[in-house]
């Protein structure tokens, strides 16, 4: 009988010779150097741009990565072809194509000023494109909203204990949100504010430079507020 | 579809449309916190256990050490398993495993947020490449959850497979002296967690995009077309709108659920999420391009000719084969709601096909112009 172990082993040796080789290889192909100043300090304003300690926005990013979707997608894959076929292309797959994407993606938004996807693609091939990519992705989007959903009834209907348990857990998020030292300690109408701002930045404009154009300063009385917030 | 399951679907959507409307710090800042917590429980603990299982022979099972199931089939032929429909392995199963291997997701999260906090430009190695592979890992144990519980029951449908992470994590965890009975629920709420969070997640950065499309659209109906814009405008509204945006949303998705196909549905989410990391990756290859001639473009470029190929392909089988053929035309969709079900996401499938192609076209050129031209402006200014 075959082990379960090797499943894991498998993964954990491509993964290394990809982080140790491969990884390396790339790091220096991007030309990543210490000494270029990233976004992060760039535009550092306490908010969005925040120079972070390396394990701290690991955890973060892993965290915003990682969800359902790795834990639903090999499960079907090896339930209707068998593990073996869904563990070869997860061990090859993932150093090769997945991690560098993530890698790419990453260190081309910082040669472009922390911006999206979308945005580094419309520099180049026009605002059409950069369009026809937040098409796709809000259509994506539909498709998640879809999926997802399904997926959590489907769990709900297999074990109702579950759904009980969800639900503290959305009422102690909710309960936890109350004593966050950092909104706290910030008055309602500031909050506000940098929710203008941040809202404002979604669209693509760095805060910096919308705050310090005139014409923004006197449109509304929270951009007279976001020169001084921002 | 099962009534449970159909009357569970609106109610999540509906609490994903609450969730993505209130502010990040009222529910998504502090939910993300604690669902850390229970990520690294869950990821860190499995692999724990599956070496302590091994190696001690510790867990709750017949022998004492954990196996791969003898229902679990190692390889089950290239059109997978008896009641999953016709699925061929290529080139479905590559966007069945969805963000195992690639996720296109990732580019928005790395763009969007990431950058704005990197210290130094090194740390993007552990942070973007590191990160993808924990995702890599996560993927693994889910695998092992599945290997270790088995899957006696295609009949149930492939939706019947999915709490089998919940029973094998709950098995896997008895090496670590924890009762299934408490471990199996406790993977369950790892699983819906990770779902509820990407649920909203996903409607609030549907609402951004929206507002950056219209936002605009306005912009240009208001310098002019005053016909057409009063229309377009109010479609903006609804479109920008905190509340109403989700409706634009939950809408087309409730009728794509309907039908209750679980795996077209996931096939389909599987290869949008890939093309997606398609084009993440030609832009990557676009601004190495644009950035220095001598930079080679195989890294980037073969992955995203690869992945390009494979959905595009994957995404016409579900369109033309699954969706027109089967439910359509030989009428395995029964019923108004399934047919306009299938029909939502032949069209889906379609239009993404065609965004995704003409982005191909455009950076295609792109490159190409760039590359062509390259040594020859080198030599232009010194014929000046």
């Amino acid at each position: 009988m075959t082990q379960v172990i090797w499943i894991v082993l498998a993964v954990l040796v491509t993964f290394s010779v990809g982080y140790l080789g491969y990884s390396k290889y790339l790091a220096r192909f991007l030309e990543l150097d210490d000494d270029n100043e990233t976004p992060a300090h760039k535009y550092e304003d306490g908010q969005e741009y925040v120079p972070s300690k390396k394990p701290v926005l690991l955890g973060h990013h892993y965290s915003s990565i990682a969800g359902g979707a790795p834990i639903v997608g090999p499960i079907t894959a090896g339930a209707v072809w068998g593990w073996v076929p869904a563990l070869l292309w997860i061990a090859i797959g993932n150093p090769l194509m997945g991690s560098v994407h993530d890698f790419v993606s990453l260190s081309g938004s910082l040669r472009h000023e922390g911006k999206s996807i979308g945005y580094i693609i419309g520099e180049y091939i026009g605002e059409g494109g950069k369009n026809m990519l937040l098409w796709f992705a809000f259509l994506t989007i539909i498709l998640v909203v879809a999926v997802f959903a399904l997926v959590v009834a489907i769990v709900f209907d297999a074990f109702p204990q579950v759904t009980t348990a969800s639900t503290v857990y959305i009422v102690l998020a909710l309960l936890g949100s109350v004593p966050l030292p950092v909104e706290r300690a910030v008055p309602a109408r500031d909050r506000r504010v940098r929710r203008w701002c941040v809202r404002r930045r979604v669209r693509g404009h760095s805060t910096r430079s919308r705050c310090s154009r005139p014409s923004a300063r006197r449109a509304t009385p929270q951009a007279r507020s976001c020169s001084r917030t921002c | 579809m099962n009534p449970n399951r159909a009357a569970w679907v609106p109610i999540i959507m509906v609490y994903a449309g609450i969730a993505s409307a209130l502010p990040v710090w009222v529910l998504l800042q502090p939910r993300d916190y604690l669902s850390s917590f229970l990520l690294y429980a869950g990821v860190g603990g499995s692999l724990v256990a599956v070496i302590v299982g091994t190696i001690f022979g510790t867990a709750a099972t017949e022998t004492g050490s954990l196996v791969i199931a003898d229902s679990m089939g190692a390889f089950n032929g290239f059109w997978g398993v008896e009641g999953a429909g016709l699925a061929p392995l290529f080139p479905l199963l590559f966007i069945t495993i969805a963000c195992g291997t690639i996720s296109g997701f990732h580019s928005l999260v790395s763009s969007g947020t990431t950058a704005k906090q990197l210290n130094k430009e090194t740390d993007a190695r552990l942070i973007g490449y590191g990160g993808m592979l924990g995702e890599g890992l996560l993927a693994a144990v889910a695998l092992s959850t599945l290997a270790v519980a088995g899957f006696a029951d295609p009949a149930g449908g492939i939706g019947a497979a999915l709490p089998n992470f919940a029973t094998g994590g709950g098995i896997i965890f008895t090496s670590l002296g924890i009762p299934q009975t408490f471990g199996a629920p406790f993977m369950a709420l790892v699983l819906v967690s990770f779902l509820l969070t990407s649920t909203d997640t996903a409607v609030r950065l549907g609402r951004y995009m929206m507002e950056e499309i219209v936002g605009l659209r306005a912009g240009e109906t208001a310098s002019g077309f005053n016909v057409g814009g009063g229309i377009r405008s109010t479609l903006g509204e609804i479109g920008r709108g905190r509340y109403t945006n989700p409706l634009v949303q939950a809408i087309p998705a409730y009728l794509m659920v309907i039908s209750g196909e679980w795996l077209t549905l996931w096939a389909l989410f599987g290869g949008a999420n890939q093309l997606l990391a398609a084009l993440a990756l030609l832009t990557a290859t676009v601004w190495l391009a644009n950035w220095d001639d001598n930079k080679q473009l195989y890294s980037t470029g073969v992955p995203m000719a690869i992945m390009t190929t494979i959905t595009i392909l994957g995404l016409s089988w579900l369109a033309f084969y699954s969706n027109l053929y089967q439910n359509l035309i030989q009428g395995g969709a029964e019923g108004t709601a399934a047919i306009a079900s299938s029909t939502v996401q032949m069209v889906l499938a379609l239009v993404l096909i065609g965004l995704a192609l003409a982005l191909v076209k455009k950076g295609y050129d792109n490159i190409s112009t760039v590359r062509d031209r390259g040594p020859a402006s080198a030599v232009e200014p010194g014929d000046d």
